[in-house]
């Protein structure tokens, strides 16, 4: 049980009633950067977060609690998702979609894998061309319009890396503030297999402090990363920095516990604010200005569509029919290969290598897209004796228990990364029949594979295999058939993406929705393609940046 | 070129000190490998019958070889308290699949009881025909998160789980973390 202290509001104290200059929707990656931005520019900001404000006190290592439970996430009891594979396809309760709930979002939790987008991401279509049934498109902005951005998502939150070490790198206007993390044997490993194959293993870039980083410690290498909170907050989250100059400010406040349902608009069709249920169910209605919806590339698409109207009959801000459309949620596999010694991947941060050969790929191999893999360990006890071991093997019993003992530390994962397509039909809707804990039609996820994304995740397989093999290791497996839709999607891209043209894109590339003048997106559901891989730190970029653009419209009177 | 800061435990204490934090988180995670969780005095779930055979079944799905396994670590009280707290649903499920196991069992052996009177050998040759039942695979995966989950859910009593696979809940980490970024192991 949590104490009542973690749903308290934080910062300055705004009274609902209160035309604050803006809303914000999310204390997430994006939510909590924008807000800094805008309470640091000298506007009044509320921040909405559904989920709790917890700190490192508050983090554990239970597995059970954090991963089974739901410790951080959103909990499907309470919001369950409708999953569909394809239209027509039979709707079934089970969870779709997996998100960071507390104060930080999914920067909490996440892996802290921090990788750029390269120039190629922004600008699919006019590199590669149209493709047919896929909504390709050229991003609004470019990868130097961006570079300034990532750059400041690096140092403002705290990443360690090697800058130039890989040869596929875009070019950066600044190295990384924090030297790499530690090789461990996943590194050795992954560079000796790298090296046997001609391939460019370099040291994965990490939102984790390497040493002592603006009075926070250096990573004490617990080993639980993913899915975790940082108790030594060595993890680059907004928790340690961006969250506490927000409130520092004076001017924004943190209400946790609040989960808004709808956007308010007047006659004129401009935004007044949101209505949200607090941690009692009492409905309030937040006044503001302005709103920024950071609710992730889920939950967003679900807002809009709830705050539907007489004006807005198809949803908030979807004239164009966009909203919630082209769900991309990056594809991969995990090879797992056994290795002769103790690699005890399970110790330390969990990726220490990237290779990015195949980010680009050979027109000749008749493939879209690309992508990267890794070496890591991301599995934790628990996880690794449910689905760890090779499938093929035994899976109980005395045979099992034996593998299970021998291979949990000489095991190392690769995981690829890749390319999704946006496809019209990967979407997000209202579910007609199923509602959440407070009433509200359940988030619906459409999402069938396209073959084309398959053939790229049979590709990454193999190199995997590859790598590891070539590492040494005396057997390889697959963990993650490609048949299987990839539940519960954690990257959540695409589904309010942004455009040059109101008929086609939600907002503009100053994040502001072509329909509603003060009404602005930034998260993942910004993206217009995956990229391929790791979309936290464009997802950052983007925020960084579109904090600009807003401040200035607010300072410019805000119409 | 070596790249690495890798930080030894000295080092990473002093500096908690430093930015003020104390000991007491390294120590805290000790204490939560070594809480020992007792038997509860009562089944929250199951009957005596039902939580038998429970342990008769996840004893075949981890057996005891020279570590402990599910009977010795606690795994039924683990499966017990988590249906009672986290996951009711699954209370008719395992009625429904323990009586199955019964009657099959007397199927197979009519001479017999019970499932939990079987030998070994009998047992697991009867599970094996179930194995890839849905029932099968929710006893498997309880069994495997009571074994190898937290000790304060009631199971991997005393980490002998962790112990088992040689997982430490240590808290702190430097290099060398495995075989191959030991120095002189290392064959770049």
């Amino acid at each position: 049980m949590r104490a009542d202290s973690v749903w308290a509001p934080h910062g300055h104290r705004y009274a609902p009633s209160e035309a604050v200059d803006f809303v914000v929707v999310g204390a997430g990656a994006a939510g909590s950067v924008v807000a800094r931005r805008l309470a640091r520019e000298g506007f009044s900001v509320v921040v909405l977060e559904q989920g709790p404000f917890l700190g490192t006190k508050d983090f554990s290592h239970d597995e059970l609690g954090v991963m089974t439970l739901n410790g951080i996430t959103n909990d499907h009891r309470l919001q369950p998702n409708v999953f569909q594979e394809g239209p027509g396809q039979p709707a079934t309760v089970r969870p779709a979609v997996l998100y960071g709930k507390l104060v930080g979002g999914g920067t909490v939790h996440f892996t802290a894998n921090y990788w750029r987008f390269h120039e190629v991401d922004f600008v699919e279509k006019s590199r590669n061309g149209a493709m047919a049934g896929a909504a390709i498109e050229d991003w609004p902005i470019s990868y130097a319009d961006l570079e300034p951005y990532y750059t400041m998502a690096e140092w403002e939150l705290g990443v360690s890396g090697q800058a130039g070490a890989s040869p596929f790198d875009p070019p950066r206007s600044k190295g990384y503030p924090m030297p790499p993390m530690p090789a461990k044997s996943i590194g050795v490993l992954a560079d000796r297999g790298a090296k046997k194959l001609g391939w460019h293993s370099y040291p994965a870039p990490m939102a984790i402090t390497s040493v002592p980083f603006e009075g926070r410690p250096p990573c004490a290498q617990c080993g639980f990363c993913e899915y975790f909170g940082c108790e030594y907050g060595a993890k680059s989250s907004p928790l340690p920095k961006i969250i506490p100059q927000a409130l520092a400010t004076g001017r924004c406040e943190i209400r946790p516990g609040s989960t808004v349902r709808k956007v308010e608009v007047d006659d004129a069709g401009r935004v007044t604010g949101v209505t949200y249920f607090d941690r009692t169910r009492a409905e309030i209605v937040q006044r503001a200005k302005a709103v920024v919806l950071c609710a992730n590339g889920a939950e967003t698409p679900r807002l809009l569509l709830m705050s539907k109207s007489n004006r807005f009959p198809d949803g908030l801000a979807n004239s164009s029919g966009a909203v919630g459309k082209y769900f991309m949620p990056n594809g991969g596999n995990m090879v797992g290969g056994l290795f002769e010694h103790e690699v005890n991947g399970w110790k330390g941060a969990h990726v220490s290598r990237v290779i990015h050969d195949f980010y680009e790929l050979d027109p000749k191999l008749g493939l879209q897209g690309g992508g990267g893999l890794d070496t890591r360990w991301d599995l934790y006890p628990t996880g690794f004796g449910i689905m760890g071991l090779d499938p093929a093997g035994p899976q109980w019993g005395r045979a099992w228990k034996q593998q299970l003992r021998h291979a949990f530390n000489r095991t190392l994962y690769s995981v690829t990364h890749t390319t999704s397509l946006p496809i019209e039909t990967n979407r997000i809707t209202l579910d007609p029949e199923v509602k959440d804990t407070f009433g509200l039609p359940a988030l619906r996820l459409t999402y069938a594979h396209d073959p084309r994304d398959v053939a790229l995740y049979n590709f990454f397989e193999a190199r995997a295999a590859e790598l590891l093999t070539a590492a040494g290791a005396t057997s390889t497996w697959s963990i993650a058939p490609v048949e299987a839709p990839p539940l519960p999607a954690t990257h959540t891209l695409g589904t309010c993406r942004m455009g040059n043209d109101p008929a086609t894109s939600v907002t503009d590339k100053y994040h502001r929705t072509h329909d509603v003048p003060n009404l602005f997106i930034v998260s993942g559901a910004s993206f217009v393609t995956s990229g391929r891989g790791q979309p936290t730190e464009t997802i950052q970029a983007l925020a960084f940046r579109a904090g600009d653009a807003i401040a200035q419209w607010g300072r410019a009177g805000g119409r | 070129m070596n790249t690495d800061q890798p930080l030894d435990r000295r080092t990473f204490v002093t500096w908690l000190g430093g930015v003020g934090a104390s000991l007491t988180l390294v120590q805290s995670v000790h204490a939560e490998i070594f809480a020992e969780a007792g038997a509860p005095p009562t089944w929250l779930t199951f009957t005596a019958k039902q939580a038998a055979l429970v342990d008769a079944m996840t004893a075949c799905i981890i057996p005891l070889d020279d570590a402990p396994g599910a009977h010795e670590t606690g795994v039924t009280t683990f499966i017990d308290r988590w249906i009672a707290k986290h996951e009711p649903a699954s209370k008719v499920r395992y009625a429904a699949g323990l009586d199955d196991l019964e009657q099959r069992t007397r199927a197979a052996h009519p001479e017999a009881r019970s499932f939990t009177t079987l030998t070994e050998a009998q047992q697991v040759s009867l599970l094996q025909t179930i194995e890839k039942d849905p029932f099968f695979g929710l006893v498997r995966t309880h069994a495997i998160m009571g074994y190898l989950g937290a000790p304060s859910y009631g199971g991997n009593r005393g980490g002998a789980g962790w112990k088992a696979v040689g997982f430490q809940n240590h808290g702190i980490w430097s290099a060398p973390f495995g075989w191959y970024d030991r120095p002189g192991n290392d064959a770049r």
